[in-house]
């Protein structure tokens, strides 16, 4: 087999039109004027194939034979040099082209609906405590210079409901921060700070199992890890939008928002819920207390918007029969 | 040997000036786009050095200059090495001030950067001009590093005192320093542009994208005028049911700012591509080779901004189709006339690592050769 190819030395930019023959593994004959080569294919290295660009054949010294006939090419090497040609052939092959495109979409889509939440747990479960108590500590001091006001609540009746709190196992990793403002509401940090606000107090008309039993699904939470969780999945996004745009600077924005507008899959509602019921079980607090809670959440108006937290918690018949179910 | 070079090109100064051709093809670079892309992923982003590597071998291979193409020669183990060292260090950047609050490691690894910023810029320069060749001479860079840190510190200090006005001399000495450190194997570039050249270019770059600005706002302001009272139908008192409407002419205006806006993006980048682009390139020479850029704005502007929507809202398939078009008019206006290009004679090199290259590519500093 011959191929016609232009061979250049590296020391000038002068053509030499040359003939290539490929007599076996071991006799390679280059042919021009005043050129006059026989190597092997040991000696030589015929770089891979990208769409239709000429291909070189690199000999010693920096030279090179550029060849424009790839198919001649690599017909002429075919079954004596083993190169990669195989990403080349990937993307020359239609069906492969397609198929990647197919694949493509369905890694993209399965990763924004499932594969994501499932490495955010893995990650949330292994990271240092040191990190969601710093997270934890910074989105509170956030959230309470801009959103929250002091209490107003009679100082006995904080130290009733201290004193309820204190009930929990392991209640010395948490610490619960009396505050008003942002309506019937309450929510815990990864940190362990919880918050519980005077008019979530007030609407509980002094039922304290029914303030327990939001305080246990608080806890639910970050014990499940569900803020970071969502923290991970949130920077995970950006950190991939990032790496493909090259923009990084919307990262360091998603952190403190992801965790202020935290908002709850019905999964993790379901598992907070769970945690709370069996805590109530184990200290002796009857869970329709909670389920009486999310009733009475439901009757009140629904123009009523200033429930803030609470929008993401859907208090539905299911939730409430989980919670009565023996 | 040398002097081969110098005598052969001693040829008469009125050369015919010939054309770049792109042979590249959509369909053909569609293939190694959407496997690059599908590696990628499935690679967690490890195959993106490969995928580097062989989008730049198949445009530069594809570039055409008197029937021989140009070649990348960049090895992807080096771009690898180089994309992790600068991931690496962003992500401890990102931890330490995000997630651990901890603003002394970040503090010092930006500071850390900030040093390191002229030194990657050279090596960055250095390696993509070292892994370009043309008939198998490459082309060299051989500043030293030096020289861009005196350029970064004096200009960045001028810059500020001058309150931006040096914009113009900064581009005019750093195209100087970019070109006249810079050869084809052993011949020299030389940069011979003026700053006053550079003025004029920018003042035509700001004219023609102000033009444009008034034009597209007098376009949104008369569509504004009569799409925005087909809202306010059967609302002819003022009324709850006409304050709705203002409402929603108010909300139109405010779309046709931003779609403004996105027009000034895009026909400002193209005026400077154009204008100052073409003066640089007729500034340059290399021996008796001339170029010659014949880019224009309008034309430009276009396919950068249908290029834009066509890759929007094809959800990005269409990014082959726009960089293969974009590529193909880029080498259609670009012109050489060379006296003899079988003179040109090679020069002896160290290698380059592809660090400085990488860092560019991560933090997208625009570096216009």
């Amino acid at each position: 087999m011959k191929v016609f190819g232009e061979y250049f030395d590296g020391k000038s930019s002068l053509a030499h039109p040359v003939e290539i023959t490929i007599i076996d593994d071991y006799v390679v004959m280059i042919a021009g004027e005043g050129i006059s080569i026989k190597t092997t294919l040991d000696d030589i290295y015929i770089s891979s194939r990208v769409g239709n660009t000429p291909r070189l054949i690199k000999l010693q010294e920096d030279a090179v034979i550029h060849v424009s006939d790839n198919d001649a090419l690599d017909e002429a090497i075919s079954g004596f040099w083993h190169i990669s040609t195989s990403a080349h052939k990937l993307e020359s092959r239609r069906s492969i082209v397609i198929i990647s495109i197919a694949i493509m979409l369905i890694s993209v889509l399965y990763f924004i609906f499932d594969g994501s939440d499932k490495v955010a747990k893995m990650l949330a479960y292994n990271l240092p405590s040191v990190v969601e108590k710093k997270i934890g500590t910074k989105a509170f001091e956030y959230i309470d210079e801009e959103m929250l006001e002091p209490s107003k609540l009679k100082k006995e009746r904080q130290k009733e409901i201290s004193a309820l709190f204190a009930k929990f196992d392991g209640a010395k990793e948490y610490t619960l921060h009396f505050r008003r403002g942002i309506g019937i509401n309450a929510f815990a940090l990864p940190s362990g700070d919880i918050v519980i606000t005077d008019e979530l107090i007030e609407f509980s008309e002094g039922n304290n199992d029914m303030i327990f039993g939001v305080l246990a699904h608080e806890i639910g939470h970050v014990k499940r890890k569900h803020s970071m969780q969502m923290i991970i999945k949130a920077s995970m996004v950006g950190i991939l939008v990032g790496y493909f745009t090259g923009d990084v600077s919307t990262l360091a924005t998603t952190l403190m928002s992801s965790v202020v507008q935290a908002k709850y899959s019905r999964e993790f509602e379901r598992e907070a819920d769970a945690f709370a019921k069996e805590t109530m079980k184990k200290s002796g607090v009857d869970p329709k207390n909670l389920a009486l809670f999310f009733e009475k959440m439901s009757k009140k108006e629904p123009t009523h918007t200033e429930t803030g937290y609470f929008d993401s918690h859907p208090a539905n018949q299911e939730r409430i029969d989980a919670l009565l179910a023996p | 040997m040398a002097d081969i070079a110098a005598q052969t090109t001693q040829g008469d100064a009125d050369v015919m000036a010939e054309s770049l051709e792109f042979r590249g093809k959509t369909g053909e670079f569609f293939g190694i786009w959407i496997v690059n892309v599908f590696l990628t992923i499935i690679t967690l982003g490890i195959y993106s050095a490969w995928a580097k590597v062989r989008t730049n071998r198949y445009f530069y291979g594809n570039i055409y200059y008197k029937n021989s193409a140009f070649e990348y020669t960049a090895d992807p183990i080096k771009i690898l090495k180089g994309r992790l060292l600068i991931f690496g260090l962003y992500a401890i950047f990102y931890v330490s001030l995000e997630l651990l609050f901890n603003p002394l490691i970040a503090g010092i690894i930006f500071i850390f950067a900030l040093i390191m910023m002229p030194w990657l810029i050279n090596r960055s320069i250095k390696f993509r001009l070292h892994n370009t060749k043309h008939r198998n001479i490459r082309f060299v860079h051989h500043a030293h590093s030096g020289k861009y840190y005196l350029f970064y510190l004096l200009h960045g200090l001028l810059y500020v005192v001058s309150l931006g006005f040096s914009y113009g001399y900064s581009l005019s000495e750093f195209k100087k320093l970019l070109f006249d450190n810079s050869s084809y194997g052993s011949t020299d570039f030389r940069y011979n542009g003026k700053p006053d050249g550079i003025y004029w270019q920018l003042i035509k770059t700001a004219g023609f994208t102000i033009l444009l600005f008034i034009i597209v706002m007098i376009f949104v302001l008369i569509i504004s005028t009569i799409l925005a009272p087909l809202f306010a139908d059967g609302a002819p008192n003022v009324d709850t049911d006409s304050k709705e409407a203002i409402k929603k002419g108010a909300i139109f205006i405010l779309i046709g700012i931003y779609l403004a806006y996105f027009v000034i993006l895009i026909v400002g980048k193209a005026a400077y591509d154009a204008f100052v682009g073409n003066y640089v390139w007729e500034s340059v020479s290399l021996e008796q080779t001339r170029f010659k850029s014949t880019l224009k704005a309008t034309t430009l502007a276009w396919i950068y901004g249908t290029n834009v929507l066509a890759v929007i809202f094809s959800l990005g398939l269409f990014t082959p189709w726009a960089r293969v078009r974009i590529t193909r008019y880029k080498c259609k206006n670009f012109a050489i006339s060379c006296p003899d290009i079988s003179s040109f004679i090679a020069a002896s090199q160290e290698d380059t690592t592809a660090i400085g290259e990488e860092a560019e590519d991560f933090f997208d500093i625009d570096i216009g050769f």
